[in-house]
């Protein structure tokens, strides 16, 4: 392996760290809108109540 | 616009400048060749994660201070976002000593120091991920925090301190850089700079309502239990 081999080794793994973070964050922020939303739908017959 | 977005949107288009800069206007260093570019983003990942420990240490003691769950929350982001952090300046420097000393890891002081920095911090989110009660499991987490953070001065001045092979750029007497080569690394400090907050808005948002959700999970569970048993 060359010099340029060993940059493009270390820039795929800066890429493919910070893409699994933001992939991480994509999933969490789904599933969070999920637990709002059902949190929204189990508030909702209390609120008629009332 | 959100904040976050705006500075993830700027943080890609001077990413993209920043690619220019290293790749073109910063000259090619004669003794390594083309894999000294590898520093233009070691260099600003590892500085902010040292950033993130100090505001994770801040937060901590705002936590300790006032009870106030963002800051707690914070802290966490903090930390987090300093681990992805430290495990990139990790590898990409694990990377850049296997092609320029010939061997992936060596216990050299400033290699050491981060890696026990990465442990301490490791230990932070497992901590974190225990089941305690929020509050108790905040003010633990606040320690390690404060107490994790002593070892960052520690990292940036080992190569300075003790006799180490890792290369101290800023301390070199009479400036280590090219002009152009400071440009660039300044350049992509700031790149990863808004990168990061942007990364650090939108977790710590997610931890604050992450941790609504739980409360009131918890509000309305006894309510549940009461229906179930009537």
């Amino acid at each position: 392996m060359n010099a340029i081999h060993w940059l493009m080794a270390a820039n795929a793994a800066l890429w493919i760290g910070f893409g699994a973070y933001l992939s991480f964050l994509i999933g969490k922020q789904r599933a969070l809108e999920t637990r709002v939303a059902q949190h929204a739908t189990n508030a909702a017959p209390e609120d008629d109540d009332e | 616009m959100r904040a976050f977005a705006l500075l993830g949107l700027a943080g890609g288009l001077l990413m993209a400048f920043c690619q220019w800069l290293v790749y073109v206007y910063a000259p090619v260093e004669q003794s390594m060749g083309m894999v000294q570019k590898i520093f233009y983003f070691h260099l600003p990942v590892a500085w902010w994660c040292f950033v993130s420990f100090f505001l994770s240490c801040a937060a901590g003691v705002l936590w300790l201070k006032t009870r106030r769950p963002k800051w707690d929350a914070l802290s966490a982001t903090a930390v987090e976002v300093g681990m992805v952090c430290a495990t990139l300046a990790l590898i990409t420097g694990s990377i850049w000593a296997r092609h320029s000393w010939g061997a992936w890891w060596t216990w050299d002081p400033r290699l050491t120091t981060t890696l026990v920095l990465w442990f301490i911090y490791a230990g932070y989110l497992a901590l974190r991920s225990m089941p305690l009660p929020s509050g108790k499991r905040a003010s633990m987490c606040a320690v390690v925090a404060i107490v994790g953070f002593l070892d960052v001065p520690l990292v940036f001045l080992s190569a300075r301190l003790w006799r180490s092979i890792h290369p101290a750029v800023f301390a070199a007497k009479g400036g280590g850089l090219e002009p152009q080569m400071a440009v660039a690394v300044i350049a992509s400090v700031l790149c990863f700079g808004l990168i990061w907050a942007a990364l650090i808005i939108l977790r710590c948002r997610q931890t604050l309502l992450e941790a609504k959700l739980n409360e009131a999970a918890a509000e309305t569970a006894p309510d549940e239990s009461e229906a179930g048993e009537n």
